[in-house]
Parts: structure tokens; sequence; C-alpha cells
């Protein structure tokens, strides 16, 4: 493959990063899967970079390449020692930015987003980043109906993690 | 649901406290291999053609065994069976090649579960066809040895010193109906927990998809 490409993938790709690694966070529960699960991510962007021709945003194309990897694509290749769990790390940085309620609210709900399965997570991720349900039910490949419903039943299952 | 538009606001604003891979560190990345479930499949299903093209090609070259074919009158049979073998294996391959083509993953997540599921079935579809083929091979064989061969029914003759043949016969039948039922079973028990392990995580989400839509 050319430089040319490769240079401008790369260079894409480190602008954009903060989308893989969103979903990264999203799937993994430490430094170490993040890690392999965001190399993974690169790969499968990398071999699909050729074809992608910018008649969608590139963001709208790393959304979709990115969280059909972690559905379904990536197989943890080898086991690996949990070193530190993230919900006791990243959400302390910011602890300063607010009071103490809001805090522990955002906590839980990071919390509680962690424990739905990798679909519902998906349609959380496309809803935190904005998206609206037409993109939402294109990337996913289910109707809008679907997915609306869908994700009003999340809420449901959310407000129960919340508040057994 | 208040908390949610508050994990949007927070989530929108992330940013500081996200890792940075550099530019270095991405072009490294890129030439890492893949660990993708396709790729697995791909090499698996690669073994599995191989492994049953070998066993054919094993047999149809072994000298005793084309030897035998020919004593027993099956020397017709085998060829038929042989070129629709053949036949049947370049009609997978085809169909096993085009289904891999048309995996991608700009593909929505549901198309492209179904892709995999479809490359991984053609291989199922394969190996279901081979092990029938073989069953009816080894049925035909069986007949054959009961019908023409020689040494075979004085073998049993004098086993069953003249007496009680026929039920020497019948043990002899069901013991060779057994062993092939247990051949194909255990293969395909093999297959279930390997597959079922390989593809757990997809057929989890795919139902889960599919699921939405009823």
């Amino acid at each position: 493959m050319n430089k040319e490409l490769e240079h401008s993938f790369i260079t894409q790709l480190k602008q954009n990063q903060n989308i893989v690694h969103k979903v990264c966070r999203l799937y993994t529960n430490n430094q170490d899967a993040h890690n392999d699960l965001f190399q993974e991510i690169t790969i499968q962007l990398w071999k699909a970079f050729p074809k992608f021709r910018g008649e969608s945003k590139l963001s709208t194309w790393m959304y979709r390449v990115a969280l059909n990897t972690a559905i379904t694509l990536y197989r943890k290749s080898k086991r690996r020692i949990n070193t530190q769990d993230y919900d006791n790390v990243i959400y302390k940085i910011k602890a300063e930015d607010y009071d103490d309620t809001e805090e522990q609210q955002l906590k839980l709900m990071y919390n509680a987003v962690k424990q739905l399965n990798d679909i519902e997570k998906a349609l959380v991720f496309l809803y935190l980043e904005d998206k609206d349900y037409a993109e939402i039910s294109d990337t996913l490949g289910i109707s809008e109906v679907n997915a609306r419903v869908k994700m009003n039943r999340i809420k449901t299952k959310l407000r129960t993690i919340l508040n057994p | 649901m208040d908390e949610l538009e508050l994990l949007k606001k927070d989530w929108q604003k992330n940013d500081k406290s996200m890792p940075k891979v550099s530019y270095d560190d991405i072009s490294k990345m890129i030439w890492k291999k893949s660990s993708s479930i396709v790729k697995w499949i791909f090499y698996i299903s690669i073994i599995e053609l191989l492994f049953f093209i070998a066993s054919n090609l094993y047999l149809s070259n072994d000298k005793e065994y084309l030897q035998r074919t020919t004593d027993m009158n099956l020397t017709g049979f085998t060829i038929i069976t042989n070129i629709v073998a053949v036949l049947v294996l370049v009609y997978f391959m085809i169909k096993f090649y085009n289904n891999y083509k048309t995996i991608s993953s700009t593909d929505n997540t549901k198309k492209l579960m179904e892709n995999i599921l479809n490359t991984r079935k053609t291989v199922k579809n394969y190996i279901k066809v081979s092990l029938s083929f073989g069953v009816i091979i080894s049925l035909g064989m069986i007949v054959a040895m009961i019908l023409y061969d020689e040494s075979f029914k004085d073998a049993v003759e004098k086993v069953s010193d003249g007496e009680n043949s026929t039920l020497v016969w019948a043990i002899i039948i069901i013991l060779l109906l057994i062993v092939m039922i247990a051949a194909v079973l255990i293969l395909w028990l093999f297959y279930q927990l390997f597959y079922g392990f390989l593809l757990r995580k997809l057929n989890r989400n795919y139902k889960e998809l599919e699921k939405m839509e009823l």
C-alpha cells in the first residue's frame, strides 16, 4: 500500500481517535483490554480504508467499523491479567469538576451502562454521541421504529439497575 | 431520563481524560496481525477442507483399497463417487470464497453477522455432505463385502462353524453400523463444542438483534 494513503489514514485516525477510545472504554474493563481492542479496531479501519471514498462522514464510517469490531469481529487473542479495573481509576480524574452528588450519579450511570449487553451498549453509545435514530438503525441494521423501542427499553432497564 | 442526559453531557466533554495514541504507535499498529473471528473461521475452514480432500486422496491412492474395490466389482462405483466428490468440493470452495469476500466491516452490524454466519454455514454444509457421502460409500462397501468378498465370507463361515451363521452375520452388520454412527456422532459433537466456543459472542449478539425485530 502506498505511503500517501498510509499517511492520510494515520493522520485522520490520530485526529479522531477519541471515537475509538470511547468504544473501547465501553466494551472493556481495564487498560490492557482497552489497548488490545484499540489495536484490533485500528487494523480493521486500516483494512477498510482503501474503500472509504468519503461518501459518508469519516466519523460515521469509524463508528460503524469500531462498533462492528467490538460487537462481532473481535476475539480476545490471549488471556490477560486484570491489572486495574476502570471503575476505580478513570472517573476520579475529573472529581473536582463536579459536586459530590453529580459525580456520584455519573459514576452510578457509567456502572449501569457497563452492565448492558453488547447490542444495548452500541445503542447507548450512538445515543450518547447524539446520533439520530435513522443513523442508529442504519449502523446496526435494524428498523428505525425498533431502534426507538429498544432505546426506551434500555432507559427502563437503566432505571431498574439504578433503583433496584 | 435525567441521568442519561447528564451522562450525555459528561460523555461529550470527556475528551481530556482519554488516552492519546501517537502517530508512530498507529503506524506500527496497522501492520500487526488481526485476531478477528473472520480470520479464525477462514483458517479453520481451510484446514477442514484440506483435511477432507486429503483423506479422499489418500483413499483413492491406496493400492490395497483399489484392489479390493476391483475384487468387489466396485470400480465403476468408485469412479462415479470420486467425480461427484470433486464436483461437490469445487462448488463449496467457490461458495466459501464468495461468502468470505462479501464480509465487510463497513456493512451494518446485522448484515456483517449474517455474512460471517453464512461463511461458516457453507463449511458446515460441506462437512454434512462429506459425511453423508462417507456413510453412503461405507454402506455400499459393506453390502459389496457381504455379497462379493469371498475371503470375508470364508472367515465368517469359519467363526460360525456352520451353525448360527445368520446370527454372526447380524452381529457383524450391527457392529459395523454402530461404529459408523459413533464416528459420525463424535465428529458432530466435536464441531458443536468447537464452533459453539468460537461463535458464542457472535451468536449471542445476533440473537439479541433478531429479538428486536420481532
